[in-house]
């Protein structure tokens, strides 16, 4: 009998409960219903204003775990919380060509408790150019800070016969062959260098686009096609390896973390490219405070000893520049690739 | 079955063609050379429409036994099945996890079970809670917190 | 520094408290995550990065998340054989037999030896991993993009054998799981296919999703339609151990699954899926009783797991040894090498010695640990059986949509498993076997990229599939297989002929 009555009393209770939630539930919604996206910005920045940051920091990376994008953001992970009170959270948004990562920062609230880095990279400064995407590269963000800018290394397998770019043209030239060129993607920066350098010389290069920097080094050191490109980190340790050799890098300067490897033009090919920029970002309409602030623990990171270690074993130069500066870049590295993609003459087929 | 299996075919066919004049109109076939998008698609469906139309023409003729696709109200739970889920993951962005699973626990049992009240309350209640506590606390997902910030 | 010396070394480091401490957590952690749907080894070992910095040597970082990898391998296939859940490419085929043999309350015999033959499997591959290593690596760079399409192509092959009773509805389920997986971006080009504007679409289907989709929830909704409470329940658990008999007639398909694993294992991409493939093929071919399979055959459950185990351990060759990263997980393991200074590759022997023979040494001991940890865990699984089919039933839904929603931490998954879920229902009411679709979705963007990159390379010329060596014989190969089929089917009919009673009228 005792039971059957603690039963039922407890069964009334789970009913009260139920009513309660539902109640409080069709509240709460109406309550954020009522909020339009104008009014959220002014929340965003009001509730910023005062002490920021109270919480964790979530930095979204557009890329799968593991490429140089996500190292970088890695790397800051490591000694973000010895200039911040706060921590940093790396969560990987890859996914349809690295939109999805940018249509969820872009749609997150602007407070400065969502970031992207990887702003710069050619999924903002080609992509774009290219086809339509749900995002403005420069009117949907905010830049904080560049951290670094990953050339493209153009490399020859080991046991290539060429040992500069100007016996690859030559042969290509004498013999008439295609250029077999491996890759990242179609819309990747080693794809533009690759058929730039193609423009500008008049050789036949056919670029085999992959799934991403990893696949096509491995293609090329494979003997799979006759030259190819990849950011440092993924080229490096195949290149200490004597399984690559490096011919040139893409950018209008030597690239800091390679010395020794020779610009385009110094080797008389008239082309540069801006690589593949990596930069930090906000959604657009984050106060300029917190911008500020980040833009200072950036720096801080910048400099820390043991962020350039891990740098160092990463093969990423570290090339730091702020917000106001690098708006300025950014703009200037996406007109020059949109004069580019117009001058080659680049479609998606 | 033999009848379902050519309905089945002739859907497939359907599908299949859409999905080839598609290819050849939007994504383009491109050459050998150098295939474009709608390359392999075309390939795919193709291949498809040949296999739905030898699928169709080997259950020609009538059944031995025939039987219908659904024995009478069999598609209802099914249905109602596909309901709850489709709506939990309405209410999952809405409401959050928290009320959405119990919702969730409490119309199955209710409507798919067929349990008494008291039993239903009991198991939406010690479910919603234990696979919040798995997920959330053991398992760090991030999970919607909706109405309930916990 | 030979192999001798490299394993004691190893040993001495894998057997410090710390070290060892952190594998069997590791294979802790990952046997949880192998058994959750949903949650894959790739997301664990991106949550647990800071934590992995903080550690003092980089050996212990390692360890510590080959053991999570391995150990998710493990795992993966109990969900698959108790709830025909498979929570990746490699446990489908398991999922095949183990799941009818759970049916026929035979779960704790195909749980032990899935956890057996995982071990045996585990050990020969680290075996091989501290022998043979670099010179399999150079060998598995001499696969292009033509080698990877004949490859793939005859992994598609042994995935429409997989469909025991029509060839046709076989292949149109592969032609189907194909045609999903060209939803979203083209690999080559960039460009959007079939998303009809809606974003997440755009990223195209995961695996995941599909997978839990097709079996999952697709057996779910059409068990519910029996409308019998509990049809779960009322199958019988039976013994919880394989018996010696089960142990005698698996034994020789658990090592040639190890062995098939171990080469085709090192290769990145598909390796792990088209070894379990071929495992389950060689095995059917070689029973006696080929009729059995597909209905719940120990051998089809102990070749492929044993195969799967195997490729994850193959899978750190190339890692270990050229510093090419195979898949998501081992991708993430590099990154957090390469953060902490070392460089995974050619050098990595010689520089770090204690890194590469101490993961080494760890995986002995790793494999020792899941077996001791997952043979008594075989009875608390079989458990699970008696839940009533009234809670199993909307836990799974709940587990595998919290599992779909945390692969992005968007809901348009939820939708794409109740896409898929139907799906496998109609499948299951039609009578189409579902495992070559989720296959075929796996080796589709292989199949894809390797044609097109192979078409770039050779500027349109077919004949580069036939002038390379090794893409040649397997293409012989392919082609084979194709005539044997159709020498059996032939013949099959010849014999329906005779006797009308086995004309089952399906081609």
């Amino acid at each position: 009998m005792y039971r059957k009555k603690a039963w039922r009393i407890l069964g009334l209770l789970m009913v009260a409960l139920l009513v309660l939630l539902i109640a409080s539930g069709c509240g709460g919604k109406s309550a954020t219903q009522n909020n339009t996206p104008s009014q959220e910005k002014n929340e965003g920045a009001a509730a910023t204003s005062s002490k920021y940051p109270e919480k964790p920091i979530t930095i979204i990376v557009p890329y799968a775990a593991g490429g140089s994008t996500d190292a970088l953001a890695r790397a800051i992970e490591k000694v973000w919380t010895k200039y911040c009170p706060q921590p940093v959270m790396i969560v990987n948004k890859p996914g349809a060509g690295a939109v999805v990562g940018r249509e969820f920062v872009k749609t997150s609230k602007p407070d400065g408790y969502t970031l992207m880095i990887g702003y710069g990279s050619g999924e903002d400064l080609i992509g774009p150019q290219l086809q339509k995407v749900p995002y403005d590269p420069l009117k949907d963000f905010t830049p904080i800070a560049r951290m670094s800018i990953h050339s493209t290394i153009i490399c020859v397998p080991g046991n290539s016969q060429f040992k500069s770019m100007k016996e690859l043209i030559d042969w290509a030239k004498t013999s008439n062959q295609p250029v077999t060129a491996s890759v990242s993607t179609a819309t990747g920066n080693v794809n533009i260098t690759m058929r730039g350098i193609g423009k500008v010389t008049g050789i036949n290069i056919v670029p085999i686009p992959h799934q991403g920097g990893a696949q096509a080094i491995t293609d090329l050191i494979g003997g799979h096609a006759i030259v190819g490109g990849g950011s440092g980190n993924e080229v490096a340790p195949h290149i200490q390896a004597g399984r690559l050799r490096p011919l040139a890098v893409d950018l209008p300067e030597r690239d800091p973390a390679f010395p020794d490897v020779p610009t385009l033009k110094e080797q008389g090919i008239n082309f540069y490219s801006w690589g593949s920029v990596k930069g930090i970002a906000a959604p657009a309409g984050t106060p300029k405070e917190v911008v500020d602030y980040l833009a200072g623990v950036l720096k801080k990171v910048s400099e820390d000893p043991e962020f350039k270690e891990s740098m160092k074993n990463l093969n990423q130069p570290i090339l730091y520049m702020g917000p106001e500066e690098y708006q300025k870049f950014f703009k200037e590295a996406y007109d020059y690739f949109g004069k580019l993609i117009k001058d080659l003459n680049i479609t998606l087929q | 079955m033999k009848k379902h299996i050519r309905t089945t075919g002739v859907f497939l066919i359907i599908v299949g063609v859409a999905i080839m004049v598609d290819s050849v109109m939007v994504l383009k076939l491109g050459n050998y050379h150098n295939p474009d998008s709608g390359f392999l698609p075309f390939w795919y469906s193709l291949l498809m429409v040949i296999f739905s139309l030898v699928l169709v023409i080997s259950n020609l003729g009538a059944d031995d036994r025939p039987q219908p696709f659904w024995e009478p109200l069999q598609w209802v739970n099914p249905l109602i099945a596909v309901i709850i889920i489709g709506l939990y993951g309405f209410i999952m962005e809405k409401l959050g996890y928290l009320l959405a699973t119990f919702i969730f626990l409490l119309v199955w049992e209710k409507l798919l079970e067929h349990e008494k009240w008291l039993k239903t309350l009991v198991i939406s209640v010690f479910g919603t809670i234990s696979l919040y506590l798995i997920f959330e606390h053991m398992l760090g997902v991030p999970l919607p917190a909706g109405i309930f910030a916990l | 520094m030979g192999i001798f010396e490299g394993l004691f070394n190893g040993f001495s480091i894998a057997l410090q408290g710390y070290n060892l401490l952190f594998a069997f957590l590791g294979c802790l952690l990952g046997t949880a995550i192998g058994v959750l749907p949903g949650l894959g080894p790739a997301a664990t070992i991106s949550l647990l990065l800071p934590v992995v910095y903080k550690m003092s040597s980089p050996a212990t970082s390692i360890i510590f998340l080959a053991g999570i990898y391995y150990g998710s391998m493990y795992g993966g296939s109990t969900t698959s054989i108790l709830l025909n859940l498979p929570g990746e490419a490699a446990s489908v085929v398991t999922a095949i037999d183990g799941y009818k043999m759970a049916l026929k309350g035979r779960a704790g015999a195909a749980l032990g030896i899935a956890a057996i033959g995982s071990f045996i499997a585990g050990t020969i591959g680290v075996i091989g991993l501290s022998i043979v290593a670099p010179p399999l690596a150079e060998f598995a760079l001499r696969f292009g993009p033509p080698e990877y399409f004949a490859l793939t192509l005859v992994g598609l092959l042994l995935a429409v054998f997989l469909s025991g009773s029509s060839i046709v509805k076989g292949l149109i389920a592969l032609l189907i799981g194909l045609l999903l997986a060209s939803v979203g971006l083209d690999p080559i080009t960039g460009k959007v296919r079939f998303a009809g504007g809606i974003i997440g679409l755009q990223g195209g289907f995961d695996f995941v999703t599909l997978a839990m989709g097709v079996f999952g929830i697709g057996e779910i909704l059409y068990s519910l339609e029996q409308n019998i409470k509990g049809e779960i329940v009322t199958t019988k658990i039976g013994k919880v151990f394989p018996t010696i008999k089960d142990f005698i007639e698996a034994k020789w398909a658990i090592i040639r699954g190890s062995l098939i694993g171990f080469f085709v294992g090192i290769l990145p991409g598909g390796g792990a899926v088209i070894a379990s493939l071929a495992s389950y093929a060689v095995e059917k071919r070689c029973s006696k009783k080929p009729e059995e399979f597909g209905q719940g055959a120990i051998c089809g459950v102990a070749g492929p797991e044993s195969a799967n185990n195997a490729a994850s351990s193959a899978s750190f060759i190339p890692l270990l040894t050229l510093g090419i990263p195979g898949n998501a997980s081992i991708a993430m393991i590099f990154a957090a090498l390469m953060i902490q200074g070392v460089t995974p590759g050619p050098f990595l022997v010689k520089e770090h010695a204690d890194v590469f023979w101490g993961v080494i040494a760890s995986m002995y001991i790793g494999n020792l640990m899941l077996l001791a940890l997952n043979l008594p865990l075989v009875g608390l699984w079989v458990q699970l059986l008696k839940v009533p089919f009234g809670i199993l039933a909307p836990a799974v839904v709940l587990f595998t949509c919290v599992g779909v929603y945390s692969i992005a931490n968007d809901t348009f998954n939820i939708y794409a498993l109740l896409f898929f879920g139907l799906l496998g229902y109609f499948m299951r009411k039609l009578d189409f076997e579902p495992g070559p679709l989720p296959l075929a979705f796996v080796l589709a963007p292989i199949i894809e990229n390797s044609l097109r990159q192979s078409l770039l390379m050779s500027g349109g010329s077919m004949a580069i599939f036939f002038t390379r060596p090794i893409a040649a014989t397997l293409f012989a190969i392919f082609i084979a297989l194709v005539i044997a089929q159709g020498l059996q089917s032939l013949r099959q009919r010849k014999r329906s002929k005779v006797s009308p009673e086995m004309s089952t009228g399906e081609v």
